[in-house]
């Protein structure tokens, strides 16, 4: 009669063995709080006879709670990132490869230095993080019961600085603290390594990087500004004695600037302004050049005297020529990677 | 002072089967334990494993049965066949049955049916391949030896949790 039981036993086993391979086919393996029972059964004869098979106690443990999870940013480039623009946003992916739903708080700050950019030099503000069950209560952040094998995709976004420099970068690092799963829609209680050890209970074991239960990874906006830069060459068009033949710079002499305005940035310059204060041409010496009026170029177009360029000197004094936009003729602007030439003359006083 | 204590708990589930075993009529009895293997280092600074009570398990441990078992009949124990299942969690490592004088058999029908590691198939795609530690659903012992009144034995197995 007993054996009997058994037989049933053991051949309802096979589906239910069946259930439980497909659960524990995840790679997080079996779920926190699962109880193992095992129990060992003797067959034997005597005097040639079958006796009834003895069964021992049941031996049990209880599957403890493992803690593993990584945190990673989702592109290993830089973000790029205009001045002043708000809403940039990178990713990360937090993936729990415990074996138990948990919460993860998230924290993000600006680093200083920090390992994607060397160049770290400024700081973005504003943060806030959206994703598939990533709450933000109060002051809480965090990703509400991950479960095991489960993965998150984390946007961080963040305002960028107005002031930029080309080239400038802001690195962030995104920090996601494991904690109790807890109630739905609730950041959980904190996780600690001590929780003591008993058969029936289910306790934690650290499995992350570092078996702290704290993961990090880092992401860098790249700020991309105009970056602008002017060179200047000059050339003695002709002067009083040899008139246009191997002129010289002498007193009277017409001299031909060419002033190009490069931007080496990835981003268009506008209202670009251009001064160019002929005093300083020759140090100590006041008055060295004055303009020729009507010789201000841009482009290979004439500017308006007053509206396309102003100059503060006169006919026999050096003094300041600022070249800007002018209606249908300039927009003050250089793109990205293009050029403005600037061509005028002067005279030698 | 530990194993003082761990030896009081197995004389109390020894009793406590002996009284279970005056009832059925039966010659056997047998016991079964879960352990885990801990490192520790000893007085000489020498590191060591011990077997611990399975408290903290978590996927991808070993965990360690140990099967006691004694005649505590009269009459010597024939054909003495030990059997353990291996639970759907737990994956038997390759080699790891141990019991003197016996022969290990496994199976993978939800024990209908044993064969020995080298023999035992299972049927896939219209193929059979020999069966992997990843699809036995029990073990078992043979013993060749009757086991005499008064006499025990022991088999031990180690199972990873998935």
């Amino acid at each position: 009669m007993k054996f009997n039981n058994k037989k049933t036993l053991l051949s309802m086993a096979v589906p239910l063995a069946a259930i439980m391979m497909s659960q524990s086919a995840m790679a997080a393996g079996t779920l926190a709080g699962t109880t193992v029972d095992n129990q060992a059964s003797v067959a034997y004869s005597v005097n040639s006879t079958a006796q009834t098979p003895v069964s021992s106690d049941t031996a049990t443990f209880v599957v403890d709670n493992k803690v593993d999870f990584t945190l990673v940013e989702d592109s290993s480039d830089d973000t790029a990132t205009l001045p002043s623009q708000t809403g940039a946003i990178t990713t990360f992916t937090l993936q729990n490869d415990g074996n138990s739903a948990q919460d993860f708080s998230l924290s993000v700050a600006n680093l200083v230095g920090g390992t994607v950019f060397s160049d770290d030099t400024q700081d973005m503000s504003n943060f806030s993080f959206t994703g598939t069950n990533v709450l933000t209560i109060g002051t809480d952040v965090f990703v509400d019961d991950l479960g095991p094998d489960q993965s998150v995709t984390i946007s961080v976004s963040a305002d960028a600085p107005a002031v930029v420099v080309n080239g400038d970068a802001a690195n962030i690092e995104l920090t996601a603290t494991v904690q109790h799963a807890g109630a739905n829609a609730a950041l959980g209680g904190t996780i600690t390594n001590n929780e003591s050890n008993t058969m029936g209970g289910v306790e934690v074991v650290w499995a992350d990087a570092g078996n702290d239960g704290i993961e990090t990874a880092q992401d860098g906006y790249l700020f991309t500004s105009a970056a602008l830069v002017i060179t200047k060459v000059a050339a003695v068009v002709s002067d009083p004695v040899n008139g246009m033949t191997n002129p010289k710079a002498i007193p009277g002499a017409v001299v031909h600037y060419t002033l190009t305005v490069e931007n080496t940035g990835g981003q268009n310059a506008t209202n670009v302004v251009i001064s160019d204060d002929l005093k300083l041409a020759n140090g100590s010496v006041a008055n060295t050049m004055t303009l020729v009026p009507g010789t201000v170029n841009v482009n290979g177009t004439a500017l308006t005297a007053g509206t396309g360029y102003t100059y503060d000197g006169t006919a026999t004094t050096a003094g300041v020529l600022t070249v800007q936009s002018e209606s249908g003729v300039w927009g003050g602007n250089v793109d990205a990677t293009s050029t403005a030439t600037i061509t005028f003359d002067v005279t030698i006083l | 002072m530990k194993s003082m204590s761990k030896l009081a708990v197995f004389l109390f589930f020894t009793a406590t089967s002996m009284a279970v075993f005056a009832q059925d009529g039966g010659y056997l009895e047998v016991n079964t334990v879960v352990q885990t293997e801990e490192a520790y280092t000893d007085e000489a600074g020498e590191l060591r494993t011990r077997l611990v009570a399975a408290e903290k398990v978590v996927p991808g441990d070993e965990v360690i049965y140990t099967v006691t078992f004694k005649n505590v009949g009269d009459e010597p124990a024939e054909n003495v066949v030990i059997t353990n299942p291996i639970s759907a969690d737990l994956t038997y490592v390759a080699g790891s049955a141990f019991g003197a004088s016996s022969s290990v058999q496994f199976s993978v029908d939800g024990g209908k049916n044993f064969a020995a590691a080298e023999d035992l198939t299972v049927s896939e795609d219209d193929a059979a391949r020999l069966a992997t530690p990843e699809d036995y659903t029990h073990v078992r012992w043979l013993f060749s030896n009757d086991l005499a009144p008064g006499a025990q034995g022991v088999v031990r197995f180690r199972a990873r949790l998935k």
